[in-house]
């Protein structure tokens, strides 16, 4: 009698962790890299996700949006919206500054320093869950329109017990990225690649991540922005 | 974009940020796509193929080794005699179920184990599992809920378990009301355990667990790594930690220590600590995922342990079948 092959058993239970990604990783979504100056305004969106394995092995889809506006020399306030959540009725926002002590010159790289609030709801009773995220960038200028750029956002679980009542086990979870900026006037791309939550195991979840051995999840995003006001250079 | 045209150009900025968050706002008052389907869901067949099916299955080749290695001392080869395929009215809809049994009609004093199987799309996926637990020598009844297989409609937890009881309500009422010994498998766990914990109609005498989700909320905290709601994610609220406080009956958990969907320690634990009943019995076995369990106790062991389960004489059994190197087996 034939007798079957592979173990598909798991790639139909997997599949539900699609859901449970979406979230954690549309909260970080590529943005600009380095602050706006007093005065500018940036829109921007970004697409992409964790590498998840959903019979294949795809980054997840998912959309965000944000805006940028300038309040200073190297300082803008920022604040986005994740579409994905959204749709799934899931109010998911961020908002925060950025901050630039200096530029990069040479090979010293500037820097961009991102404190921020994430807010979290469904709107039932008790769901309005608020994240701390500090954001650290380094970025380099390359030639005139290419920016390189490495850090990562660190968000900060601060509550000590879970939801079902299990021990939080993860306060940390820093989120390492690298990725290139290229842009001229008004209209700038980015593509980064991410490793999600490098200090957590990925194994023994329902999600079936492509992560760096048995930690964390690599990801890819794609992102634009476009400058509705943007000061001479 | 007429409007934008048309705005000074000092305007802009002022009118596309307010285009932004009337989409946001739009967005979140129109959120009414559901992450359920993503959890439970099935596929849809227009008859089993049991026997014939040639397709992927959850135990591979297991009945293959069981039948030519082990069972053919302890059980009788499956005919097509014994298999009785069932439509049984639920809720506003139907189910379908396999029975495999000598008897069509059983007496209440046989034990009949109802499986209810994991998120697999159909009985067919599930073939080699249940075939291998009827060679314990019970009768064995396999449900496809709505939303799976034959049975049409579309899961949620409310159908989920009207389902189970429906299931419960046939083998009593139309089937001789044997004794049940409930089996849940990964997902099906939430209807076993539930059926277990509520059913009191029927003549329910063990509750088996493998692989079973702790609760879908902390399904979604594993997953996530934050202290997020469960109802972020999905309607589902099945909680079979807090359910198992209500089952009395004997009970039997079986867990991988690796498995790699259902973490067993995080989910199959806390049901095994707040179990109360008369007697329970967990095996962990050693080095075994989420559907491999059989595999690696030895599939010749599984049928044993599930045998004497359901007979009442696990501790005895018990540690003749699981080998230490195989498994880790307590009672309680």
């Amino acid at each position: 009698m034939p007798r079957h092959s592979a173990s598909m058993p798991s790639c139909a239970a997997r599949v539900c962790a699609l859901a449970f990604l979406a979230l954690l990783a549309s909260c970080a979504a590529v943005r600009q890299i380095r602050p706006l100056d007093l005065g500018e305004i940036s829109l921007s969106g970004s697409l992409g996700g964790p590498f998840t394995n959903v019979g294949v092995t795809i980054p997840l889809p998912l959309l965000s949006v944000g805006g940028n506006v300038g309040l200073g020399q190297g300082l803008d306030v920022e604040a986005g919206v994740g579409l994905i959540s959204a749709l799934y009725g899931i109010m998911h926002v961020d908002a925060g500054v950025n901050w630039r002590p200096w530029l990069s010159r040479r090979i010293r790289p500037g820097l961009m320093v991102s404190p921020k609030l994430w807010l979290l709801t469904d709107f039932s009773p008790g769901s309005v869950r608020i994240y701390p995220d500090l954001g650290l960038t380094a970025f380099w200028k390359v030639g005139q329109f290419w920016y390189l750029y490495g850090g990562a956002q660190n968000w900060f679980e601060i509550h000590s017990a879970r939801y079902d009542g299990q021990p939080q086990e993860y306060h940390w979870l820093p989120t390492v990225h690298a990725g290139a900026s290229l842009g001229r006037k008004k209209w700038q791309f980015q593509l980064e690649g991410k490793l999600y939550v490098p200090n957590a195991l990925n194994t023994n979840r329902p999600a079936a991540n492509l992560g760096l051995g048995s930690h964390g999840a690599f990801g890819v995003f794609v992102g634009v922005s476009r400058f509705i006001v943007r000061r001479p250079p | 974009m007429s409007a934008w045209r048309r705005a000074p150009s000092g305007d802009r900025p002022q009118l596309v940020c307010t285009r932004l968050w009337l989409a946001a706002a739009a967005l979140l008052s129109a959120g009414c796509l559901s992450l359920d389907p993503f959890l439970f869901s099935g596929v849809a067949l227009s008859d089993y193929q049991l026997d014939a099916y040639t397709g992927e299955q959850e135990c591979p080749a297991a009945i293959d080794s069981v039948r030519l290695m082990e069972v053919a001392a302890l059980a009788p080869v499956v005919v097509d005699s014994c298999i009785h395929q069932f439509e049984i009215a639920s809720g506003s809809g139907s189910i379908h179920a396999v029975l495999l049994s000598a008897q069509r009609l059983l007496s209440p004093t046989d034990t009949c184990i109802l499986y209810f199987h994991g998120k697999g799309p159909h009985i067919d996926y599930y073939w080699d599992r249940t075939r291998m637990l009827h060679a314990t020598g019970f009768p064995v009844m396999i449900v496809d809920y709505r939303g799976f297989g034959m049975s049409a409609g579309t899961a949620t937890e409310a159908t989920l378990s009207e389902d189970g009881h429906a299931a419960l309500a046939f083998l009593r009422d139309s089937l001789g009301d044997p004794r049940i010994t409930v089996y849940g498998y990964s997902m099906g766990s939430l209807v076993a355990c539930d059926m277990a914990a509520h059913d009191a109609d029927s003549q329910i005498v063990g509750l088996i667990l493998e692989a079973p989700i702790g609760s879908i909320q902390t399904l979604v905290n594993e997953e996530s790594y934050l202290d997020l709601p469960g109802s972020y994610f999905t309607t589902f609220t099945g909680d079979n930690a807090e359910r198992i406080r209500s089952v009395s009956e004997p009970f039997l958990w079986m867990h991988g220590s690796s498995d790699e969907v259902l973490d067993r320690e995080a989910q199959g634990l806390p049901i095994w600590r707040n179990y109360q009943g008369s007697s329970g019995y967990s095996i962990k076995v050693l080095g075994a995922g989420h559907t491999t369990v059989p595999q690696h106790l030895r599939y010749g062991a599984y049928v044993e342990c599930v045998r004497a389960f359901c007979r009442g004489g696990a501790a005895q059994a018990f540690p003749q079948w699981v080998e230490p190197a195989r498994g880790e087996w307590a009672g309680k």
